[in-house]
């Protein structure tokens, strides 16, 4: 089992969540309403995804 | 048999799902702000619409036009109606929310819960919990000499600063009260906890508040606490001790930061520097090592 992999794959989808819930916070500010959803939809299929990768991991590891 | 690697893999995978815990809290105060923009922007037409109608009701009046009046009033009193429970809706999505009127950050409730949520995941990963608490220099003299409007502006302009600070994931901005915000500061020791709120109460110490033809400048003061939880120490006392230690920061002159730490048993006060000039401060041993490099 690869320490590194394991830890770097899931980092690298929350750290995009994070990006596109800064943007989406940053729309809604902006009062920009079809920004701030389409950075909702991108911050929950990375949520989505960082769910998957880590339930996958955490399966691995037992 | 968990092995060292295991062991190692399963705190990062916790680290992890904490931030995905705070990426969903996010997602859902986004979805609640853009219910609350769509339900503004739909008030704005309605109130829009009944100015409208009132300006005809108006010119139907002068006209003696009965009929038009007798119309124009129905629908004004539905159009009053709509914009009723349009209040009331965004009124009660804010509410639920946790997001603060003024300054768009989290309420009193909002703080309650994120503190809570921080509280036991610390205890989880035996890590400390930091707090500081931010107290406005002369708000009320801001509220009486330049208006409630201004005070607002002052208010949502040191949000957005201590915002601007708060960036790492799991750190929130709340209302407390007043003119008191609150820091939940994750992993952050007394010292990480003190330089944070130095960086505060620099960043707040920058604005300019625009008053008529002039400005006026805005400081705070911030106290500072950091604790690791267990069965023996409870939230209130991360509480107890960030309130004291603002209360310490006004005492000594307001515009600094300064944090109060339990040494031996005794509360013991900390300023970020400069200990000689403020011979009854101490400076913390842990400010040489912070677990939280900023």
């Amino acid at each position: 089992m690869e320490t590194g992999d394991i830890v770097a794959r899931p980092l690298t989808a929350l750290d995009d969540a994070e990006v596109y819930g800064e943007r989406m916070r940053a729309r809604l500010l902006e009062g920009n309403v079809d920004g701030a959803e389409r950075a909702l939809a991108m911050l929950d299929s990375k949520v989505r995804a960082g769910e998957g990768i880590l339930a996958a991991r955490r399966a691995r590891l037992g | 048999m968990t092995t060292w690697t295991d062991a190692r893999v399963s705190d990062a995978l916790e680290g992890e799902e904490a931030r995905l815990d705070r990426l969903r809290d996010d997602a859902d105060r986004g979805r609640t702000g853009i219910a609350l923009l769509r339900a503004r922007r739909e008030l704005d037409t309605v109130r829009d619409r009944a100015a409208g109608t009132a300006e005809m009701i108006e010119r139907a009046a002068l006209r003696d036009d009965v009929t038009t009046l007798a119309d124009a009033q129905l629908v004004i009193r539905d159009q009053r109606e709509q914009i009723r429970r349009l209040e009331a809706t965004i009124e009660a999505m804010r509410s639920a929310s946790n997001i603060d009127a003024v300054t768009g950050c989290l309420d009193r409730a909002g703080f309650e819960k994120t503190l809570e949520r921080e509280w036991n995941r610390a205890m989880r990963g035996r890590t400390e919990v930091g707090l500081l608490f931010v107290d406005v220099d002369y708000f009320k003299e801001v509220n009486d000499r330049f208006g409630h409007q201004a005070g607002d502006e002052a208010l949502r302009a040191i949000a957005n600063a201590l915002e601007g600070e708060a960036k790492r994931s799991g750190e929130a901005v709340a209302r407390y009260g007043g003119d008191e915000f609150v820091i939940v500061v994750p992993h952050a020791d007394l010292a990480g906890a003190l330089g944070f709120a130095e960086r505060v109460r620099g960043a707040v110490s920058h604005l300019r508040l625009r008053v008529g033809e002039g400005a006026v400048g805005l400081t705070v003061s911030v106290g500072a606490a950091s604790v690791m939880p267990s069965i023996k120490v409870k939230r209130e006392e991360l509480v107890r001790r960030a309130d004291c230690a603002v209360y310490r920061a006004k005492d000594a002159g307001r515009n600094r930061a300064i944090a109060l730490g339990v040494e031996e048993g005794r509360d013991v006060f900390f300023a970020p520097e400069a200990p000689a000039q403020r011979a009854d401060l101490e400076k913390p041993e842990a400010a040489r090592s912070t677990s939280r490099s900023r």
